[in-house]
């Protein structure tokens, strides 16, 4: 269950609209706290990763799967493939204990790819991320997009295969 | 003993960013942009901090500018990703 501030957050930055009352609010809470909230309400932890003073998480309340036709070369007929989706994500940045960076989106679809390399094709939808860059906080569109990353790079990055085992066969 | 070599703000690239701009391995840096770097007064920059601003094109042949610090030790921090300007 999610405080009321912090769905507060959550409700505002889906719109787009966070401003100097949820950059004070994320200034003031340690990000250990923020990530363990959101645990609570976002069950799926797909990512993580820590180097040096940086932690990277993402999160989602769920993972459902949903058909995809592929047409077959030379052929009026397709084949249909079983794709994973994770429902209503969050990813949180933090250095040392400040939360730097808060993005939201809605969908993260999954495919496996054989070319150029082994890896995942990352479908995910447009969002905004609440980010502290620099120069201070911003809020900033995420357009919808289509990734190729292999499976090394995603390894070093943390991604988390074990929700996937049962759709995608991994290593 | 030698320094540490600087670090590659590019590892320290934010994962929902990735999902933008591809990996950013593949990107093709274009230098830094006009002024870059400039000394740095933020709170969290100690002193001999420097902010820099990189221009880089992603994996979609988008601009983009990697916004970061860079401490005396060569170590980098708050390395984000913003659109060109």
């Amino acid at each position: 269950m999610l405080s009321p501030p912090t769905s507060d957050l959550l409700q505002r930055l889906r719109q787009g609209q966070c401003g100097p009352a949820e950059t004070a609010r994320l200034e003031r809470t340690a990000a250990a706290d923020f990530v363990a909230e959101l645990r609570g309400a976002y069950p799926l932890t797909f990512q993580e990763r820590r180097v040096r003073g940086k932690w990277e998480v993402a999160v989602a309340r769920s993972l459902r799967t949903e058909l995809a036709a592929r047409p077959i070369r030379d052929s009026s007929f397709f084949s249909l493939l079983v794709v994973p989706v994770y429902l209503d994500c969050v990813m949180v940045s933090a250095e040392g204990d400040a939360v730097t960076g808060v993005s939201r989106f809605g969908r993260l679809r999954v495919r496996a790819v054989g070319k150029p390399s082994p890896g995942l094709a990352l479908t995910s939808s447009a969002g905004y991320k609440l980010d502290l860059t620099p120069d201070g906080w911003a809020t900033k569109p995420l357009p919808k997009r289509t990734v190729r990353l292999d499976e090394a790079f995603l390894k070093a990055r943390g991604w988390r295969f074990h929700h996937l085992a049962q759709f995608i066969p991994t290593p | 003993m030698d320094p540490l070599p600087p670090e590659d703000p590019l590892d320290y690239i934010d994962m929902d960013d990735v999902l933008r701009h591809g990996n950013p391995a593949d990107w093709t840096y274009h230098g830094p942009k006009p002024g870059s770097p400039v000394p740095a007064h933020s709170r969290n920059a100690g002193p001999g901090t420097m902010k820099h601003y990189d221009i880089y094109e992603d994996d979609f042949g988008d601009e983009i500018e990697v916004h970061y610090f860079r401490h005396p030790d060569g170590t980098v921090g708050d390395v984000k990703v913003k659109p060109r300007s």
